[in-house]
């Protein structure tokens, strides 16, 4: 059917958007496409001319099919059609169905997963007590790891994650370019709680507030999403929510006043009903109605929200409404057609399903965003307002944006849109699409079986979703539970069955934020500039409250988007596989994150240390050319700790892998050492590398304790291996 | 640069050893080559330009909504050599930033610029992936990633295909690299100095950095063969191929010793009458991604870059918005033109300019200018003849079909699609039939657009 019905049976084919055919196939490029088209052949089964099946006899050029006879009556797809129809009347469609399924992967152990999910959900390593827990066997195991992910999503730093994720689709953090961008778009007859923020007389012009009242209208929809999520309300509210959530600074430009319990908090977020300065109270559709999202995906007369309508598909109903069209047209040769979005089918097959979604945003403004007035006319000459052949009732004319959110959330495509970006967030990998290559074609059916076992996992998942209430957690952990983020490896060689497992594992590049995180939890401290962590440091000293501690980290600012990052705006996409100049950012911060932590981490009373807990400075593994056997020992159990610190490795001393980073450190030591019979013994560590700051405590170490010399010339050996290490596949991937 | 100095920046850089030729054995740059071109730069006006505003003018009347330009009448079209072009042009503050006559007076002779160009489409996606692949299918790879993936075939290059925007999908031909400022691709280029500025200042010596990529290099070998999860496989491959490709960053950081970053408000050849103009910044900070790209071209590490303007999807406002867009744009490519020059690359560049799609011959109630699939393309480079006209389009702006062996108008020719432009841009530059190539043919008539 895939090739002879749907030439004509698609929604922009000629027998349904010419000749109004009922039965319409969708493409592989809608979600769910399989469902939707099975439940289309089933209505289709059930119509009847006389005795007849319609949906047997037209293929076979009966009853005035417009498509003429393209099925022979005996053959083998004829007798399938006929088989289908069978078992839809059966009521048994598909006793036979083969269960698609990925047998052979081997999966990370609770504690494996644990770790990497520490990593990713909360920017830290396990607790040694949260380690002995999920290193449990079997399903005490699993159980400890169900409880250690629930508790990794009551920390903040999820909340961040989860920010990022839904910003990577809404690019609202466009407005954080500077910090006016955001209240630089409103407008204050509409807000007017803004004025004295966006006029330059004023004193809160330059007040400290200003960027945090940016930072709060930008980030509004994610806030929204936190607070939805953090609270273990349903997801849908990111949608229908009939509420506005702010903190202590969006409060301020709301002009609303809820309780906080701390007003200097960012993070504290409650619900308000916001009134606009016209008096009238807005109507709140959760994300859609906020300030942030209508300036970032704007309108215009003509375009008439018909962009935002595509957004709005594309975030919440999994539908690329582009798909829909990317056969050849030629709006040249259409203006024969008075209206043509309503009349020409090379336009209305888009706009049929774009257009009443765009009356969704009735009462919002075509050119002044952000401001509503619900008794906006709407326009006579398009498809009206409505959604999946339900019209906006006239009742809800003034307040369109809640209706239209109410529908998109009881459409099964919301819960496929919000796994599919879930998915995407903590996998790095897009949902697989279904093959649409020849069935002939080399590894095909395998490519359709790696697309059924994942649209049978996320079926399950929707369905676990929406059984509990739609809390977007058990999303989360279900995909995090799953072989597509915990496969380490298979039991056998792929061989010819490779296409099978490509949506299997990570494997994932890591984002720039996500790679800034993870090397602050295994080394303790950030990747940042030496003069910022100086300011921070006399900012601590001077008794200063806010000691902006998200300044100067390369991976945030310069190096954000050569190492693949997006800004929102110019650049809205993330690379996802590095290249050279990738490479070498990260090669950079392995050189200065070795320097900055080895003699910090020396400093350090040895039981405190979380680097070379097991070793001594002293420690030198030779003397007068002979292996010092004991010092060796200490060195290789300490590369054990660093394998499974920095790697997440569990290996034994006499392991291939420690003996090849024994053999950096013994090799860079010897290099080092015999400089000791010479005038210049190069004792001294490189300014940098001095053990001058006590990170953990943010505060310089007076200058006769801290540590400078490398009489031993341990440490300089120790930033070779820390460096090999940070280089690793292991570390700069998830 | 010959092998010699190569190895001299290599020292310089501080990732110069004494074994092996290179660090993470990067094989074209061990062997002291350098890319030498051909170069490619294109040029995207994203959101679907109005080739009548530029060098397809039809002309019309001021406030009438069904005339294709209200800007300007018929009888004020120009003619420059084989080019008929708009009369307008845009400024700030009192100041012109550009004409289109000022354009072609410039750059007719080395332009050809193709008329009539049916996209096939109305769609933003579809039509910028079309323009710049030649192809409607998902994911094939930009002009620029195959002529990357060509030239880098031998051998990594760290920044063979540059792209801040626009389409650039690379079908894994070549990993795909975003520009920075100068400052931070040096501290990237000399990741083993402390100070990117002082050469003996150093984190590990040459030994051991030389050390610490060998052992590696070896780890990462010995995971790669034992790995067995396909994902997991590509992305060490990834890895090493991106290892590779990260050594030539030296040999760009020595360019940036002597480069005067292009900045309107201060002296720099060829935008010394931009200074002191508003509402220009983002032109600027084009100019800028153009003037890295071709100081990389010149240090024989990056092969093509990719430049987008964006801007251009007026469907209100038209005349206003979308003049003072082409203007920028044309600003943007006559810099191009003009730096390239002043490097010495002039006659090794290509450079391709064009849109998602073009825009509808009447103006709608907005006064804005919707979709419209027929367009035009300006290329340009070696092989390209210049002051070329190709193609035409009627007084209603429909693609007029042409005669496929003489390029004539005939009415049952055929219209020139975008795939036919790649084809032969493939064919011209030498791409057609290579490996390269061969992983994503074009699948259009051979025309004969640039013999």
């Amino acid at each position: 059917m895939s090739t002879r019905c749907a030439k004509c049976h698609t929604p922009d084919g000629e027998a349904v958007n010419e000749k109004g055919a009922k039965l319409v196939l969708q493409t592989a490029s809608y979600p769910n496409f399989l469902d939707a088209n099975l439940a289309s052949l089933q209505e289709a089964s059930n119509e009847k001319f006389g005795d007849k099946i319609k949906l047997l006899a037209k293929p076979l050029g009966e009853l005035e099919h417009g498509g003429g006879k393209i099925l022979e009556a005996d053959s083998p797809e004829h007798r399938a059609l006929q088989e289908l129809v069978k078992r839809f009347q059966s009521g048994d469609p598909c006793p036979d169905a083969r269960i698609a399924s990925v047998d052979g992967v081997v999966m990370m152990t609770s504690a494996e997963t644990a770790r990497k999910a520490a990593i990713d959900l909360g920017g830290r390593l396990p607790t040694a007590e949260e380690e002995a827990q999920v290193s449990a066997e079997g399903e005490a195991g699993e159980q400890a790891l169900d409880a250690f992910l629930d508790r990794l999503m009551t920390e903040e730093t999820f909340y961040e994650r989860l920010r990022e994720i839904y910003n990577d689709l809404f690019l609202t953090d466009r407005f954080l370019s500077y910090g006016g961008a955001a209240i630089d778009f409103m407008d204050t007859n509409v807000y007017p709680g803004l004025e004295p923020y966006r006029n330059d007389e004023k004193p809160e012009y330059n007040s400290p507030d200003r960027p945090k009242i940016n930072r709060a209208l930008a980030k509004e929809p994610l806030n929204l999403i936190t607070y939805v999520v953090k609270n273990n309300k349903p997801f849908t509210e990111v949608l229908t929510a009939n509420y506005a959530v702010v903190n202590p600074f969006l409060a301020k430009a709301y002009n609303v006043q809820p309780t906080f319990a701390n007003p200097q908090d960012e993070n504290e977020l409650q619900p308000v009903q916001v009134m606009l300065g016209s008096g009238q109270a807005l109507p709140h559709a959760g994300v859609l109605s906020t300030p942030s999202f209508l300036n970032r995906w704007v309108t215009s007369p003509t375009n008439r929200n018909r962009a935002r309508a595509r957004r709005v598909y594309q975030f919440f109903l999994a539908t690329d409404i582009l798909k829909i069209a990317e056969r050849p047209v030629d709006p040249s040769a259409a203006t024969a057609h008075e209206n043509p979005t309503m009349t020409d089918p090379g336009c209305k097959m888009c706009h049929a399903v774009m257009d009443p979604i765009a009356g969704g945003f009735r009462g919002y403004d075509d050119n002044n965003y952000e401001s509503f007035q619900g008794d906006r006319p709407w326009f006579n000459d398009m498809v009206a307002p409505g959604y999946g052949g339900t019209m906006l009732p006239p009742q809800s004319y003034g307040a369109a944006l809640p209706w239209l959110s109410q529908q998109v959330v009881q459409d099964p495509r919301f819960a496929t849109a919000a796994i599919y970006a879930v998915y995407a967030g903590f996998t790095g990998h897009k949902p697989l699409a279904y093959p649409t290559d020849a069935v002939d074609s080399p590894g095909h059916q395998l490519r359709v079986d790696a697309w059924t076992a994942q649209d049978a996992f996320f079926r399950k998942l929707a369905e676990e979703f929406k059984a509990q209430n739609f809390n977007l957690k058990v999303v989360v952990k279900g995909i995090l539970k799953s072989p597509y983020y915990r496969a380490k490896s298979l039991a056998e060689a792929p061989g010819e069955k490779q296409a099978l497992f490509e949506a299997i594992g990570t494997g994932r590049w890591l984002t720039p934020e996500m790679f800034d995180r993870k090397i602050q939890a295994v080394t303790g401290i950030p990747w940042r500039k030496r003069w910022e962590w100086e300011n921070i440091f006399k900012d601590k000293e001077e008794g200063k409250a806010d000691l902006r501690l998200n300044r100067g980290l390369w991976l945030r600012d310069d190096f954000r988007l050569l190492y693949g990052g997006m800004d929102s705006d110019n650049v809205p996409v993330r690379l996802q596989e590095p290249n050279g100049i990738s490479a070498s950012v990260a090669w950079r911060m392995a050189n200065e994150m070795s320097c900055a932590v080895v003699a910090w981490d020396f400093w350090k009373p040895q039981a405190q240390r979380r680097l070379f807990p097991l070793v001594d400075i002293k420690d030198r593994p030779e003397f007068n050319g002979k292996a010092v056997g004991d010092a060796q020992v200490a060195i290789k159990n300490n590369l054990v700790h660093l394998h499974r610190l920095v790697l997440g490795e569990n290996l034994t001393p006499d392991h291939p892998e420690i003996e090849r980073s024994f053999s950096v450190y013994l090799e860079t030591w010897r290099e080092l050492a015999a400089f000791e019979s010479q005038q210049d013994k190069k004792q001294d560590l490189h300014w940098e590398c001095h053990a001058r700051y006590d990170y953990d405590n943010l505060a310089f170490i007076p200058e006769d304790k801290q540590l400078r010399k490398d009489e031993d010339y341990t440490l300089r050996a120790w930033m070779a291996v820390t460096t090999y290490l940070m280089l690793d596949h292991r570390f700069l991937y998830h | 640069m010959d092998r010699r100095n190569f190895l001299k920046l290599m020292g310089l850089s501080g990732l110069a050893v004494a074994a092996p030729a290179s660090l993470w054995t990067s094989k074209s740059l061990a062997e002291g080559e350098k890319f030498n071109g051909p170069y490619w730069v294109t040029i995207h006006a994203g959101g679907g330009w109005d080739p009548t505003l530029f060098c397809d003018p039809k002309g019309g009347t001021d406030g009438d909504r069904q005339t294709i330009n209200q800007t300007f009448s018929p009888d004020a079209i120009g003619q420059i050599g084989s080019f008929r072009y708009a009369p307008i042009s845009w400024g700030n503050d009192g100041k012109e930033v550009f004409s289109v006559q000022r354009f072609f007076e410039a750059h007719h002779q080395r332009i050809c610029v193709l008329n009539g160009v049916d996209t096939t489409t109305n769609n933003h996606d579809t039509g910028t992936r079309i323009t710049w692949s030649g192809s409607s299918i998902d994911g094939q790879p930009a002009l620029g990633a195959i002529a990357a993936g060509h030239a880098t075939a031998a051998g990594a290059l760290p920044m063979a295909f540059l792209s801040n925007g626009g389409y650039d999908a690379t079908g894994g031909l070549v990993p795909l690299t975003r520009s920075g400022s100068l400052d931070s691709l040096k501290r990237l280029a000399y990741v083993n100095r402390r100070d990117p500025n002082k050469a003996d200042e150093l984190y590990h010596s040459n030994d051991t950095m030389a050390r610490i990529a060998q052992a590696q290099s070896a780890r990462l070998s010995a995971a790669r063969d034992a790995e067995r999860l396909p994902s997991v496989r590509r992305s060490m491959d990834s890895l090493l191929k991106a290892r590779q490709g990260n050594l030539g960053l030296a040999t760009l950081a020595e360019r940036f010793n002597d480069l005067k970053v292009v900045k309107f408000d201060e002296a720099y050849p060829g935008v010394e009458d931009l200074a002191g103009i508003g509402g220009i910044g983002d032109l600027e900070r084009l100019c800028q991604e153009a003037q890295l790209a071709m100081t990389a071209f010149q240090a024989g590490v990056a092969v093509a870059a990719n430049l987008s303007i964006g801007g251009f999807d007026t469907h209100g406002d038209h005349d206003n918005q979308h003049i003072r867009q082409m203007i920028k744009l044309l600003r943007l490519v006559d810099f191009v033109y003009k730096e390239a020059d002043r490097l010495g690359l002039g006659n090794n560049l290509y450079v391709v300019v064009g849109s998602d799609f073009g825009r509808t011959p009447t103006y709608n109630q907005g006064n804005g200018k919707d979709h419209w699939n027929i367009t035009s393309m300006v290329v340009s480079g070696p092989g390209i003849p210049g002051n070329r006209l190709i193609g035409s389009t009627d007084p209603g702006y429909r693609a007029i079909k042409v005669d496929p062996a003489t390029l004539q108008p005939k009415e049952d020719g055929i219209r020139i699609e975008p795939r036919h432009v790649h084809k032969a841009l493939h064919k011209v530059a030498g791409l057609a039939g290579t490996p390269t190539e061969q992983q994503f043919p074009v699948g259009a008539q051979d025309l004969p657009l640039f013999t």
